[in-house]
């Protein structure tokens, strides 16, 4: 696969409506111009293969992505079929987001033993790649063994391996053994910059060089304060997700910032009215066209390959996609290319 | 979901060239008038809730079926939740046990001289339940296909097979205890 899907803006699909609408969405986002599509795999939505298949089988041009799975439910071989079949379908357009998830959900919530995460990660980038490769493998290591495990078709190389992390460990792994990073939702300029120090610090020499991109609530209109009021609500609940963690204070939301969030969260609420413009414009992209241009030259000046749109679902999604590839798909290919 | 996909013979999509094709053949599959199409997921054949995906995505009318995964390589959970993003489309999964497979091998063995692997077997102990619990009519002519030869897995079959006698390498002795053992007269 070439270097063009982050060009342009790309788009994430989530929620419990993607799988009604995948296939328009995917379709969408292709004509608009943009780069990537992205399936998330949040737990416990609709799963992301079966998404990303069929946003597949629907486009021609578009990259599909995987963002992200985790090597605790699916294993490491099972992940490098379900790829394999993603490749087939989509030959030299198909990304695989890998993470570690998260232990409240693959421990308290599954029940499966929350081991050793950053080993747990490094061993299933190794295996998956050399799988798709096309190698016969046998591994012995501390979280897996494979004995003579070699796919029935590989697509060779060219599926790129993005880690979803965020902690400076984890992304240090990233900038090891990792083609690019996907960043979190809410992730900010100041975030993709601890980022870019982070994963230089631990690449190899020669290596080629890792790409970043983040997931980002966007949401543009000739009338800004209407994109603006649309993502408020959305912002907030992602806010009560994610209180007190180290992506928030990246952007200047500590905890106390960002407490009432999650107390509204808690008391099941909505809280779209207590994000100010200043926290909207620290994680996420809104307003008009002109607005939102500015709001991503900070995110490419921190380092940010590309953007990837996550618009709330209840939005007109073919509409805001089209709206974000006519406003900002030319702009981002311009600030790259400078 | 209707007892509908069982009017027609559906359709089993397998292999190492599924992934490119499998839009193609699902729609030849809904364009023929069958009645379901079904993913099989083979070790370590292209896995298959993205190729189910790509068959529902561009289906309308046909029924996509997993046929089969297990719970050891995908948490059941995420089974629930691949099979939730298919339930657009009709789809339908199955549970087997190791002891059904073996079932379903034997059957094949004894009814129609064909011996396949265990994971072979799979998709027919799946139609067996079916059939048991009468999501599928028993005079249906439901296509499966048998995708490997159970030579490749010996050693699977071994707990159920009789004892194998041991030739050696020479096509006399062979020729010996085929006569011997089973009574064949054979003449090179």
């Amino acid at each position: 696969m070439g270097s063009s899907f982050t060009d342009s803006p790309g788009v994430a699909f989530l929620g419990a409506a993607a799988p009604r609408h995948v296939a328009a969405w995917a379709r969408a986002a292709e004509r608009a111009g943009l780069g990537s599509v992205w399936l998330i795999e949040d737990y416990f939505y609709p799963g992301a293969f079966a998404l990303a298949g069929a946003a597949a089988a629907v486009t021609e041009r578009v990259t599909v992505g995987i963002g992200v799975v985790n090597p605790y439910t699916r294993h490491p071989a099972l992940l490098a079929m379900e790829t394999a079949a993603l490749a087939g379908l989509a030959p030299g357009r198909v990304v695989l987001g890998l993470g570690a998830s998260n232990r409240a959900w693959i421990e308290e919530r599954m029940g499966i033993p929350f081991t050793a995460p950053l080993d747990t990660v490094r061993e299933c980038v190794e295996i998956v790649r050399r799988l798709l490769a096309g190698e016969r493998l046998t591994w012995r290591g501390r979280r897996f063994a494979l004995d003579g495990v070699r796919l029935e078709w590989a697509p060779g190389g060219g599926v790129p391996i993005f880690l979803g992390v965020k902690g400076p460990r984890a992304l240090a792994l990233a900038g090891e053994v990792a083609d690019g990073v996907h960043c979190a939702i809410l992730a900010s300029p100041a975030h993709v910059r601890r980022v870019r120090a982070t994963t230089a610090a631990a690449r190899p020499p020669g290596a080629a060089p890792l790409r970043v991109i983040a997931y980002v609530p966007l949401a543009v209109a000739e009338d800004g304060a209407a994109a603006r009021a649309a993502l408020r609500p959305f912002v907030a609940r992602y806010l009560g997700f994610l209180h007190g963690q180290s992506i928030l204070a990246d952007a200047g939301l500590d905890a106390a910032r960002t407490a009432p969030f999650r107390e509204a969260l808690l008391r099941g609420e909505g809280a779209g009215h207590l994000v100010g413009d200043d926290i909207l414009d620290a994680v996420a992209v809104a307003g008009t066209p002109a607005e939102c241009r500015r709001a991503l030259a900070r995110w490419a000046e921190a380092g940010l390959d590309a953007p990837v749109a996550v618009v709330p679902p209840e939005a007109d999604v073919p509409g805001q996609l089209a709206r974000i590839g006519a406003a900002l798909g030319a702009f981002w290919k311009e600030t790259r290319c400078r | 979901m209707g007892s509908s996909f069982t009017d027609s013979p559906g359709v089993a999509f397998l292999g190492a060239a599924a992934p490119r094709h499998v839009a193609a053949w699902a729609r030849a599959a809904e364009r023929a008038g069958l009645g379901s199409v079904w993913l099989i997921e083979d070790y370590f054949y292209p896995g298959a809730f993205a190729l189910a995906g790509a068959a529902a995505a561009v289906t309308e009318r046909v029924t996509v079926g997993i046929g089969v995964v297990n719970p050891y390589t995908r948490h059941p959970a995420l089974l629930a939740m691949g099979l939730a993003a298919l339930r657009e489309s009709r789809g339908l999964g199955v549970q087997v046990t190791d002891e059904g497979i073996f079932e379903a091998q034997r059957a094949l063995a004894r009814e129609e001289g064909v011996f396949v692997e265990p994971s072979s077997a799979a998709a027919l102990t799946a139609v067996m339940q079916l059939v048991a619990r009468k999501a599928v009519d028993p005079e249906q002519t439901i296509v499966l296909v048998l995708t490997s030869s159970g030579l490749k897995d010996p050693g699977a079959s071994r707990a159920w097979l009789p004892e194998v006698p041991a030739a050696g390498d020479d096509f006399d002795a062979l020729l010996g205890v085929l006569r011997e053992r089973y009574g064949l007269e054979l003449h090179g």
